[in-house]
């Protein structure tokens, strides 16, 4: 028997593992398989600003206000910081360091040259913030089907951020018999012949560039490593694109976790599908997960469920419609009928955003009450030792608010205190 | 030529595969697993687990030509089906699709030596009952370098390859012939557990299942020692599933009275059990009752060990131990879906440390590793566990499945053991008064 089960191993999971066992809990993490890690871009982002609003802590203020449903506002803006602190102790030790002031949000490009807003960033994608000023030159090796440097310089120039596009040879795509994912690139990058001959190219073909935006492909396991001396070798600042997954920024937070879970001897076990929990009463026993031979039990005393949402699994539905949580039956707060779900146009944004509003769906989730234990309609309390990190929890849009990452963080630490 | 077999149970034998194949469209292409895959980084002749797994699927037709050139580069260890977050059984199609990869193969080159390797590294039982006849002439022809180097050159065997000792005894013998005849019998009310000790506890490692049987008969049990042969799975790796269904068969056979007398079977070897548990159905598609009612009957010796200890009838009367052991848990232990139950076990034991390495492989996933052409790949895939064993100075680790066992043993140069003799050690059950 485990003080506290974590379901789940996308980041809210691990960050709400961490912190628990962090308080001194034994604890245990059951997942179906890795978690959004690998798809995440890498940056944090916690809630858009806008012009008439720019400072964060305003917004976020302006936010919980006018939203006490939101998880920001049950978790409070305390339990941000607190998990913002958390992941930094879980991530130094691996070598990255989140930069951004918390004030005001950084503007950072994508890969197609659109712009977003992260609070925190990985000191990698820092040079990248489109606040400072500085021609930028993105590169990106030639022939890569993931990456395209020209399009996205193309994209910043016609908004106004001063870029240029190049491409640099990178014979190993060729010659290597099978496609490359970014995977493949960050460990050749990881080569400092290779890191040498790209930055002698790019070096050349400054002209004038004050930074170099690449995809990010700078280096896994020995990442600071390579970046800092793709850095050295290029004079200027190198920063990070966020590509097509799987995301190696992602991969490097998921190893950071992993290696900070291993410290603590928290047991990370995969392809442990939980099938449902064992309810008693008021309180959930443990969870059951089938394997070849029988279902086993495993008890806990506190189950905290990171198990996503309807794009992670948390959140299953039938084709008439249904939604259901998967590991309890938890109720759902599902806004209006199906017909209300979506919008018109898929990358809808919340209201509070220019054009357009959230796709209802998005909304869909379980409620809480301010210790993240689920509650019904009514808002009582339905499980008293059970809590809701991430993405299962009802009430925000992530892709319209900008709130993602800032959600796990806020609500994987309370869920977890 | 016809096989009996297959005209039984190819019916049942195509509905299951079919149901592994179809996982393959829950396949996102995320590449999570290709990024996971240990192999890839080691070498370029294997693209990743998503392009010869769930991406080839959709070109293999029944009767159509097999599109796979670098499937033979699978390990088999199963990383990828672990990580895959969508439900892919992606290391089971590749397995699937190596059988019909094999039986092309022997179609169209039946001489290749690699042919003859493959068979003869699938026939570990026959090898071990071989070499135990002339055990100490074996040994030592297999420490001779010519031997090996001949082995190599003609069979694509690699000559640093980690074989086991042959010896004289069995474990078999041991138990009928020295330890019951030793031992007092056990009390009429002990509850009876069968053991599945697998050819290399029988040849090997006879160790490994004296201080299984120590430690079961410490806590109470009754150990019965059922009739069986090799599980089949080291065909199964090497692409013989016909020759993998005959050993299921007779195990089915054998196994059969004491699951469907409610007896556990316990298993030492994490492969050997993953084999009984699921393969004999999910991967050989032998779907009857009775591969079901043992399936059920079958335990993980850790799996089952902990459930007596959840249940309160494990002693803990351990000896405290001031010691550290790295512990390197293997791709098919992984695969039982069970936690962790070795290292929770290893817990128990007061002043005992053991730390999980956080390896995903160390490379020799069964046969792989022996095999010349993949030499290579495997101490490459396993380079960073090695390093990090021998890193923490230790004299000893724990691994619970033979061949990573032996391969881990030869590239660290320190000695390997089961987690049940660490146990039986802290329950001060010498091998003296193991009988």
């Amino acid at each position: 028997m485990d003080d506290v089960i974590v379901i789940g191993a996308g980041p809210a999971g691990l960050l709400a593992a961490y912190i628990a066992r962090r308080r001194g809990a034994r604890v245990r993490v059951l997942a179906s398989g890795i978690g959004t890690t690998h798809v995440m871009p890498g940056w944090l982002g916690v809630l858009h600003t806008s012009e008439a609003e720019r400072s964060l802590p305003g917004a976020l203020e302006g936010w919980t206000a006018t939203h006490p449903e939101h998880p920001y506002a049950l978790a409070g803006l305390d339990a941000l910081h607190q998990g913002i602190a958390a992941l930094r102790e879980v991530c130094e030790p691996a070598g990255i360091n989140y930069v951004g002031d918390l004030r005001t949000n950084l503007i950072l490009p994508t890969a197609l040259g659109a712009t977003i807003q992260a609070a925190l960033a990985p000191e990698s994608f820092a040079a990248g913030n489109l606040l400072t000023p500085g021609e930028i030159l993105i590169a990106g090796p030639e022939g890569w089907r993931d990456f395209y440097p020209r399009l996205c310089a193309e994209n910043l120039d016609r908004q106004g951020f001063s870029a240029r596009g190049v491409t640099f040879p990178m014979p190993e795509i060729k010659t290597g018999r099978f496609d490359v994912t970014p995977v493949g690139l960050a460990r050749l990058f990881e080569q400092p012949p290779i890191r040498e001959r790209v930055a002698g190219y790019l070096r050349a073909r400054l002209s004038g560039a004050t930074r170099v935006g690449l995809p990010a492909v700078i280096g896994l396991e020995r990442h600071a490593e390579t970046w800092h001396d793709l850095q050295d070798r290029l004079g200027v600042p190198v920063f990070e694109l966020a590509t097509l997954p799987p995301s190696v920024p992602g991969m490097r937070l998921f190893n950071a976790f992993k290696q900070a879970l291993a410290r603590g001897g928290v047991p990370l076990l995969l392809d442990m599908t939980v099938a449902r929990g064992v309810v008693e009463g008021n309180r959930a026993g443990g969870v059951v997960v089938p394997n070849p031979s029988r279902e086993a039990i495993y008890r806990a005393g506190t189950v905290i469920l990171a198990t996503g949402g309807l794009y992670g699994g948390g959140i299953t539905t039938d084709h008439r419609g249904e939604m259901r949580e998967a590991i309890f039956g938890l109720p759902l707060n599902v806004p209006g009928d199906p017909g209300d779900w979506f919008e018109a146009t898929f990358l809808s944004r919340a209201a509070s955003f220019p054009a357009g509003r959230p796709h209802a769906i998005h909304l869909a989730g379980v409620r809480v009450s301010a210790s993240m234990q689920p509650v019904d309609e009514t808002g009582r309390v339905i499980m008293e030792n059970v809590r809701v990190a991430g993405r299962l929890l009802a009430g925000y849009d992530p892709l319209g608010e900008g709130s993602a990452e800032g959600v796990w963080l806020a609500t994987a630490h309370r869920a977890a205190s | 030529m016809t096989d009996p077999l297959n005209t039984v149970y190819f019916p049942v034998t195509a509905a299951i595969l079919e149901d592994i194949k179809r996982t393959a469209d829950l396949c996102v292409k995320c590449n999570i697993c290709t990024s996971a895959c240990p192999v890839v980084p080691a070498t370029d002749l294997f693209p990743g687990p998503k392009y010869v797994g769930p991406q080839a699927q959709r070109f293999r037709d029944p009767g159509m030509p097999s599109p796979d050139h670098s499937l033979d580069y699978c390990s088999g260890c199963g990383v990828c089906t672990l990580v895959c977050p969508h439900g892919v059984k992606v290391m089971e199609i590749n397995t699937a699709a190596k059988a019909e990869l094999r039986k092309r193969q022997l179609r169209e080159h039946p001489l290749d030596r690699h042919q003859w390797r493959n068979w003869l590294l699938g026939h570990n039982e026959l090898l071990g009952k071989l070499g135990g006849m002339v055990a100490p002439l074996a040994n030592l022809v297999m420490g001779f370098k010519p031997t090996r180097l001949l082995m190599e050159w003609f069979l694509g065997i690699d000559r640093r390859a980690p074989f086991p000792r042959f010896h004289f005894t069995t474990f078999r013998r041991w138990f009928f012939h020295t330890h019951q005849r030793g031992s007092p019998p056990a009390l009429p009310d002990a509850p009876k557990v069968a053991y599945f000790h697998g050819c290399a506890t029988n040849h090997y490692e006879l160790e490994v299942g004296k201080a299984i049987v120590a430690v079961l008969e410490h806590n109470g049990y009754e150990v019965l020692l059922p009739e069986q042969n090799c599980c089949g799975l080291p065909m199964q790796s090497n692409g013989d599933f016909d020759g993998a269904r005959r050993y299921a068969l007779a195990n089915l056979r054998k196994l059969g009275p004491y699951a469907a007398q409610g007896i556990p079977i316990v298993v030492g070897g994490t492969s050997c059990g993953l084999e009984l548990k699921s393969d004999y159905r999910e991967l050989l598609g032998i779907h009857t009752p009775e591969a079901t009612l043992l399936a059920q009957q079958v335990y993980d010796i850790h799996e089952f060990l902990w459930l007596a200890h959840e249940a309160g009838r494990l002693k803990t009367d351990f000896i405290p131990q001031d010691r550290y052991i790295p512990y390197h848990t293997s791709c098919h232990q992984k695969l039982h879906r069970i936690g962790q139950p070795a290292l929770d076990l290893l817990n128990l034991v007061p002043g005992l440390r053991v730390e999980e390495m956080g390896f995903d492989c160390c490379g020799i996933a069964g046969t792989y590793g022996y095999k010349h052409e993949k030499y290579d790949i495997a101490r490459s895939v396993g380079q960073p566990l090695f390093e990090r064993i021998a890193g923490t100075g230790a004299d000893l680790a724990i691994c619970d499945n033979e061949t990573c066992r032996w391969n881990i043993a030869r590239q660290t140069g320190i000695r390997v053991v089961h987690t049940v003799q660490v146990m039986a050690e802290a329950y001060g059950l010498s091998p003296d008064n193991r009988g």
